[in-house]
């Protein structure tokens, strides 16, 4: 059986270099999967099936678990958070196994591991440096390790404030939202220390630019208040600009399309749109899908428009990926690993 | 005088089935204990198993039982059960027949039951709920300590292991009394690193096992006193600490989890023989602390208080009555419950055994439990048992049996604060059995043979799922339907000072989900139940020496609700070896004994990305005294 399934990869793996290799006859392609959506998959907490599953828009194949497909079978660990490209690189964050693993993100050959971090959370790049987060503990200020590029090591680390999650680079600060908290933590590239503390919304998660070069962070709010926010930071005054109440729970999940004009997030079975000018919440979704479990994940493939939706099937099973227009319409679906929470599109 | 006693080191009850066989006459018991529990599952499939004569989890004690499934989170580290296919809450866990399940959770850490504390368990397969009340679908697990015996003299245990990675193990059993007072005194203590090398493929070279190291500590201490020939009064109880560091996956790095365990367990029972039958009063309390910590520090802890009543009566040479009841009353307390968290629950049952004739047998168990001004699914049990040949040598016997279990939502399910749903309803449950057993025995041979067949249908299963809001809630959804086969096959024969044993069980178990989140799990294997699981146990003695091979083949696990290959957990063969040589002086039993685990040096899981250890040593050495006096 396992040899079999071997050869299934191998097949699949031919077919999609073959496809991959059509696509880019001029300048060869750089590995298998350098044309195509990455899906994290966050795994099971505590069973270390955290994967990369690989998606190739074009054949609508999906691959699973990239990484132990290509390094012999090498587990990615338990709780794989996040994952950022630095060029042909990429940095996986790996909360519950206090690591990093970088791969090469094309073919996802292991690089390297980054060891001694304290349950990372997201990586961003700045000045030629990687930043960092770790929520370090539960008990703990949250922090962020400057990571030298170059060498894998961590040259300095930031205390922030508690739960230290998101990480943005705007220019030559980094923004830091501190998720056990109501602040953001600016943190100036230069320097590589705090500059200001920012109060927003409790329990800020993701951030994203607009098109006005403005920062927004979605505010999670407490347990079951119905008091999550999206919050518009000036990041050049580092002052809060305005404040849109959501009146719901919201996880920590905030992304934009193409134009960068409006934003989008979700709750419960449904993902609201927002546009950067408005002033208040929307009251009806964009679109419902009442048959998801729960949705875990969302971004936009801003080349395409597409929307990318995870639903973690309350983590018993696979995770299955929808894909939806931006106005609204079902495009198609296909099954990812367990808990889909992010996608990179390569 | 328990002092006295105390200091001679050691007593013994564990030891009692070992060193009772020379002395059943002497040891007879009054008729002061109702018949046991099982004698009612008629029908049903009941094995008894006496481990209480070394330190180690209720989890190990049950390994060859091959209906069985442990997910062990590592060695020594979290283990729950699957049982003939069902989910971890659906096992009974009774102890002087009140349901120790944690019921915050509705489970059982089988890792933190000290066996050292109890002389043997007693299984039952299926649906037992008639008998034992709730959570008992995939079957129950008693833990028992011996009917206590009044007489002069004591009988003492001196226990002492060490073994690879750190393992220690010491323990020692005393009991003693005279024809009016026994006293009963057990402690233990264990600890073992843990860092064992494994080479697991997820992680693609040799790593030690990090912060993985167990501590337990424990003591029961039992008092009882004859007030007549009819009445006796005995208190017991037991304190428990296991605190350990909770292994982490085979790719982690820096891991600091520790989890603390207390328990407590208070009993004082009343026995009285009158003319309306053989009556058992309890009251008991049950107290468990559990401390969670990973830098920050997390709680919970909850109390239970129950009072039962017990009487059986034989009716006649044919009939048998027994009825009862329980009132149980639970308390938690953790952030995530309500402040004023209590709850009541309350059974009443009875149940009949008649012997029609020589070769026909019948029992009828009835149970309506109450909790929270609800009813949990009425539980009714019939079984029967024909003798269908008998002679002085060969006996065959067909069994079956139709039961209703149920589960009663756990204090998490309905008030965990603020998603705990008041409405759940119980799990609900209807097994069919049927089983045929043939004995066979010449001079010197004995061959024991057991086939069954088993049928469970569980409707309202709960289940966790993301609401409308994003956040975890529970509710009724899942339907499961289970079917499998267990086969036993036992042998032994005798020939002068040498004797051969072997035992072979087989379980086949298909347990399919048929209602779920959604269509994709449909038709497909529950996660971490094996489909085959099969152990072989061969042993040889002669004159005083015993060499044996314990085999265990578990097959492939699936882990996820879709069944998804890619991720499931190899099936494997183990083998484990021991060598012991027993020497006997008079009233004295010296046992000494070396033992070989995982000899093939296997790496395996019973639980994703958690490594199990590799080939590891132990040795032993057991005292025993028996000092029983007219």
């Amino acid at each position: 059986m396992k040899k079999t399934q071997l050869n299934f990869f191998v097949i699949l793996l031919a077919g999609i270099f073959l496809l991959a290799s059509c696509d880019e006859s001029e300048n060869g392609p750089k590995g298998d999967f350098d044309n195509g959506v990455l899906v994290i998959n966050e795994g099971n907490f505590m069973a270390g099936d955290g994967s990369v599953s690989f998606f190739d828009p074009n054949t609508k194949i999906t691959t699973e678990d990239i990484f132990g497909l290509v390094n012999d079978g090498l587990a990615l660990g338990d709780v794989v958070q996040s994952m950022t490209v630095v060029g042909d690189e990429a940095y996986i964050v790996v909360n519950n196994d206090n690591k990093v693993e970088v791969v090469n993100v094309n073919t996802f050959e292991a690089l390297h591991t980054i060891n001694n971090v304290k349950l990372p959370r997201y990586f961003a790049t700045a000045s030629g440096k990687g930043y960092l987060t770790e929520w370090v503990s539960f008990s703990e200020s949250g922090r962020v390790s400057v990571v030298d590029l170059t060498t894998y090591s961590v040259t300095k680390t930031i205390t922030t404030d508690f739960g230290a999650e998101h990480v943005i680079a705007v220019g030559n600060k980094i923004f830091v939202s501190n998720n056990f908290t109501n602040t953001i933590s600016v943190i100036s590239t230069t320097t590589d220390a705090v500059v200001k503390t920012i109060e927003v919304g409790s329990s800020p998660g993701e951030f994203v630019l607009d098109a006005q070069n403005k920062l927004w962070v979605v505010c999670g709010g407490d347990y079951q208040e119905n008091n999550s926010a999206l919050v518009q930071i000036d990041p050049s005054t580092e002052a809060v600009v305005k404040t849109i109440e959501l009146n719901r729970n919201v996880p920590s999940k905030l992304v934009t399309d193409k134009t960068k004009n409006a934003l989008y997030y979700y709750s419960g079975k449904s993902v609201y749109k927002l546009a950067t000018s408005a002033i208040v919440a929307p009251a009806e979704p964009l679109f419902t899908r009442a048959s998801a479990t729960g949705f875990y994940g969302l971004d936009i493939d801003q080349n395409t428009n597409i929307i990318y939706l995870g639903d973690a099937k309350g983590f018993a099973s696979d995770g299955e990926v929808y894909r939806y227009n931006l106005d609204g319409s079902f495009i198609d679906s296909f099954s990812s690993g367990r808990g889909p929470n992010g996608f990179v599109f390569n | 005088m328990v002092l006295r006693l105390g200091m001679l080191f050691t007593l013994v009850l564990c030891a009692a089935h070992l060193l009772a066989q020379s002395d059943t006459t002497v040891l007879a018991p009054v008729e002061i204990y109702g018949i046991r529990i099982t004698t009612y599952a008629v029908g049903a499939k009941v094995n008894t198993l006496s481990q209480g004569n070394t330190v180690q989890t209720l989890a190990a004690s049950l390994a060859a039982e091959s209906s069985l499934y442990f997910k062990n989170y590592g060695s020594e580290q979290l283990s729950t059960i699957s049982f003939r296919g069902t989910t971890a809450s659906q096992t009974a866990v009774l102890w002087n027949g009140i349901n120790v399940n944690a019921p915050t959770l509705g489970q059982t850490d089988f890792s933190i039951v000290p066996m050292f504390l109890f002389d043997e368990v007693l299984i039952q397969y299926g649906a037992g709920s008639a008998l034992v009340g709730t959570d008992a679908i995939g079957g129950s697990v008693s833990l028992k300590n011996e009917n206590v015996i009044f007489s002069r003299g004591f009988n003492a245990l001196f226990h002492q292991q060490v073994g690879s990675f750190g393992r220690i193990a010491s323990g020692i059993k005393f009991n003693g009394g005279n024809h009016k007072w026994n006293f009963s005194t057990s402690l233990y203590g264990f600890k073992i690193k843990n860092d064992f090398p494994y080479n697991s493929p997820a992680v693609g070279y040799i790593r030690r096992q990090e912060n993985a190291a167990v501590k337990n500590e424990g003591v029961r201490q039992q008092i009882a006193y004859k007030i007549s020939e009819t009445q006796q009064v005995l208190l017991e109880g037991i304190y428990a600490h296991n605190f350990r560091h909770n292994q982490p996956t085979v790719t982690n790095f820096g891991a600091n989890e520790t989890l603390d365990n207390k328990q407590v367990r208070l009993a004082l029972h009343y026995d009285l023989a009158s003319d309306l039958g053989v009556m058992r009063a309890t009251v008991a309390h049950i107290r468990d602390e559990q401390e969670y910590t990973d830098d920050a520090n997390s709680l919970v802890s909850t109390n239970q208080w129950s009072a039962l009543i017990n009487v059986d009566k034989q009716l006649s040479r044919q009939i048998n009555i027994r009825w009862g009841g329980s009132a149980n009353r639970y308390e938690a307390f953790g952030d995530n419950y309500p402040s004023d968290l209590v709850e009541s629950r309350y059974d009443v049952y009875s149940s009949i055994r008649y012997s029609i004739n020589s070769f026909w047998l019948l029992s009828i168990n009835l149970r309506q439990a109450f909790y929270d001004v609800r009813y949990a699914p009425f539980a009714p049990s019939l079984g029967t048992e024909l003798k269908l040949f008998e002679t002085k040598l060969n006996k065959l016997t067909w069994r079956g049996q139709a039961a209703r279990a149920f589960r009663i939502p756990t204090l998490n399910d309905r008030y965990w604060l603020p998603v705990g749903n008041q409405n759940l309803k119980a799990e609900d449950a209807w097994q069919i059995e049927t089983g045929i057993n043939w004995k066979k025995q010449t001079k010197y041979t004995k061959v024991d043979v057991e086939l069954s067949y088993y049928k469970t249908q569980t409707t309202n299963m709960i289940v966790w799922l993301p609401n409308e809001n994003s956040n975890w809630a529970p509710i009724n959804l899942q339907e499961v339907n289970i079917n499998g086969l267990e086969s036993n096959l036992t042998a032994n024969t005798q020939q002068g000072k040498g004797q051969l044993n072997a035992k072979l069980s087989y379980s086949f178990t298909k347990s399919i989900n048929e209602r779920g989140i959604d269509g994709s799990s449909i038709g497909k294997q529950l996660p971490y139940v094996p489909i085959h699981s099969g152990r072989l146990m061969l042993s040889a003695s002669h004159s005083g020496w015993t060499i044996m091979l314990r085999n265990n083949y578990t097959s492939m696990r699936f882990i996820s609700l879709e069944n998804s290959e890619r991720q499931a957990l190899d099936a494997y063969f183990l083998m484990d070896a021991e060598l012991f040589k027993e020497w006997h002086w008079n009233k004295v039993l010296l046992t000494s004994r070396v033992q070989v685990n995982n000899f093939s040096n296997l790496y395996y899981e019973n639980f994703a990305k958690h490594a199990m250890p590799g080939r590891n040593f132990s040795m032993s050495i057991s005292i025993q005294v028996n000092n029983q006096l007219k």
